[in-house]
């Protein structure tokens, strides 16, 4: 038993750190100054190298250079379009777990539609409709996964009401936006967080699919999926890190949010 | 029973009718003239006429009217709300394109994509289960076990794989690179292998289908060995195994009896599987070139194709909320505690 507790520490541990350190590379990834443009014939699909530390792609540009690129777009739209969605979606569960009736089975309803949305083919709409620029891209991951929120939000609020020390602070004159913001706005918190982080790792998975389908932020970006989809191209040449590197940047990500998401599970 | 299905489907009506209107806001609100890409589509076409400025405006305004971008009478843009009613009455009729295009070819296409998908799918969802709930419930037996941690960390990996990375990890390795076994992507025997009779052709066309299943089944297969385990742990300390234990069933026959109460809950998961697999035939489709309905969903997004966006996006949600209440319908049939809540 206290092995197990070791290891989900350790694997708590890593994960903060590793978000740190994405973070860190999306805010400070341009003052690295490196040239992820210049082709040069010479080093054209060029193995992993002290020069060159992810080697270089099919014109020979230097990989590690347009995944730090890619990082700002891959994390930072998804960022942005989680946050969005946060932002609706605990309003919108908000206004439905409190007004009950009307609003509430409107929201419902809503919800339910979204749900049955197939989520890729929503975003493939909101892509090709709207453009491929990282902003359009997390308005896209805002319009797909503010349900989830929404739910959760509802799910808690219809629980929290019912709370001896909600109705305290009601009996005590404690009313309406007041009583939503001060005292169960940060009950909510741990739940909304968890979502989020669900949420961060599917809309890393989707934006990546998206430009390694051709559709998202485009391939001058140096989207994590488009790196991915250069190494699929690529593949009869025999060239390795051109999948290896964007898949494991993004299946690490992905174990990292869910990972912080076990972490900041709420334990009751 | 037949009170709950009718109630059950009004609300899935309710919300197939959402979905036509999400739908059709988002590609109508598009900042994108259609009739000028089409316009523009035709004169680039070799052999097209040099179109005059009066002739290309009656060309437009022609291609507006078609498109039913503007009232037949008044000639003036056409309100939103008359714009969807008219197109969702050429959707209740299966007449997805406007009256000059033709139907029966759009149709076709259709009709040539549903069964390829429908026959990926349904293999997928097959081998996921057949894989899925044996691991599932193998894991949920041994929970807290060493075995399961190791192999519930792999799951826990595999879970963050995308499409696009099972696929191409399966292209690496059983298609060149590693082991040259299997062919790269195609649907159906090839000629060659038609010519030398039906056995090789039949083998040639199962082999093909092996990589587009398999990068398709992975999601799923993890996520019902993950549900089941987490269902069989849970009942395998709930008291109703403890009194098993004091009835004095052995071991195989109180596992048979746990297995069963906790595979009712698998039902509802698989019912909401359905979006994954509309979402893994667009991605799988297209890198082993396959013609399903991804494919043409993907093609009609990127061509602007409005009719056919709309129509595969309808069929897709049709399937998603059908899997819906044939999931709540199967849970209600295995699990009577459900029954009781209604």
């Amino acid at each position: 038993m206290n092995a197990h507790r070791g290891d989900a520490v350790l694997v708590g541990t890593w994960a903060v750190w590793h978000a740190v350190g994405m973070l860190a590379v999306v805010v400070f990834g341009s003052w690295l100054a490196l040239d992820a443009d210049t082709t040069d014939l010479a080093r054209v699909y060029a193995s992993p190298s002290w020069a060159h530390p992810f080697g270089c792609d099919d014109t020979g540009r230097d990989v590690l250079a347009r995944a730090v690129r890619g990082a700002r777009t891959t994390i930072g739209a998804s960022l942005v379009g989680v946050a969005l969605a946060a932002c609706i979606g605990t309003a919108l569960g908000a206004l439905a777990g409190s007004r009950r009736g009307m609003v509430d089975a409107i929201v419902m309803r809503l919800i339910e539609v979204f749900v049955c949305f197939p989520t890729l083919l929503m975003l493939l709409l909101v892509g090709a409709c709207f453009g491929s620029s990282p902003l359009a891209v997390s308005a896209s991951f805002a319009v797909v996964m503010w349900p989830s929120f929404a739910r959760v939000v509802r799910g808690e609020l219809l629980s929290l009401r019912e709370r001896e020390y909600v109705q305290t602070a009601r009996e005590l004159g404690v009313r309406g936006m007041r009583l939503f913001t001060g005292h169960v706005l940060p009950q909510l918190r741990g739940q909304v967080a968890v979502v989020a982080a669900f949420c961060m790792a599917s809309a890393i998975v989707a934006e990546s699919t998206l430009s390694f389908l051709g559709i998202g932020p485009g391939p001058q970006s140096g989207s994590w999926g488009a790196i991915l989809a250069q190494g699929k191209a690529n593949l009869h040449v025999g060239v390795w890190h051109l999948w290896m590197i964007p898949g494991a940047l993004i299946v690490s990500c992905v174990l990292c949010c869910h990972a912080l998401a076990e972490r900041m599970r709420p334990r009751s | 029973m037949l009170r709950w299905l009718l109630r059950r489907l009004g609300s899935a009506a309710l919300a197939l009718l959402g979905i036509t209107f999400v739908t059709f806001c988002a590609l109508d609100l598009a900042p994108v003239d259609r009739a000028a890409l089409e316009l523009a589509r035709r004169t680039e076409e070799p052999g097209a006429p040099e179109l005059s400025t009066v002739s290309r405006d009656v060309a437009l305004a022609k291609l507006r009217l078609r498109y039913g971008l503007v009232d037949e009478k008044t000639l003036q843009p056409a309100p939103v709300s008359q714009r969807y009613l008219r197109w969702l009455q050429n959707a209740a009729t299966l007449r997805f394109v406007g009256p000059g295009e033709d139907p029966v070819e759009f149709r076709s296409r259709i009709g040539r994509a549903l069964p390829v998908t429908l026959l990926l799918g349904s293999l997928s969802l097959l081998v996921a289960l057949l894989l899925g709930v044996p691991l599932g419930a193998w894991l949920g037996m041994r929970a807290g076990s060493a075995s399961d941690r190791a192999v519930g960390g792999a799951l826990l990996v595999l879970a963050g794989l995308p499409d696009a990375l099972v696929a191409t990890i399966g292209l690496v390795l059983f298609a060149g690179p590693v082991f040259d076994w299997l062919p790269a992507g195609g649907f159906g025997a090839s000629d060659d292998a038609a010519s030398r009779g039906a056995l090789a052709a039949w083998i040639d066309a199962s082999l093909r289908l092996v990589l587009p299943i398999g990068a398709m089944a992975i999601g799923p297969l993890v996520l019902i060995a993950r549900f089941l385990r987490e269902s069989v742990a849970r009942t395998a300390a709930s008291p109703f195994a403890d009194n098993l234990v004091a009835w004095g069933f052995p071991e195989p026959q109180r596992a048979r009896r746990i297995l069963r109460v906790a595979l009712s809950p698998l039902a509802t998961l698989v019912g909401s599987l359905l979006p994954m697999f509309v979402a893994g035939s667009i991605v799988v489709e297209t890198v082993f070139a396959i013609d399903g309905m991804g494919r043409l969903a993907f093609e009609a997004v990127r061509a602007n194709d409005h009719a056919m966006t709309m129509a595969v996006t309808l069929i897709g949600a049709v399937a998603t909320l059908v899997g819906f209440v044939l999931s709540d319908l199967l849970h209600r049939a295995l699990d009577p505690r459900v029954r009781l809540d209604a």
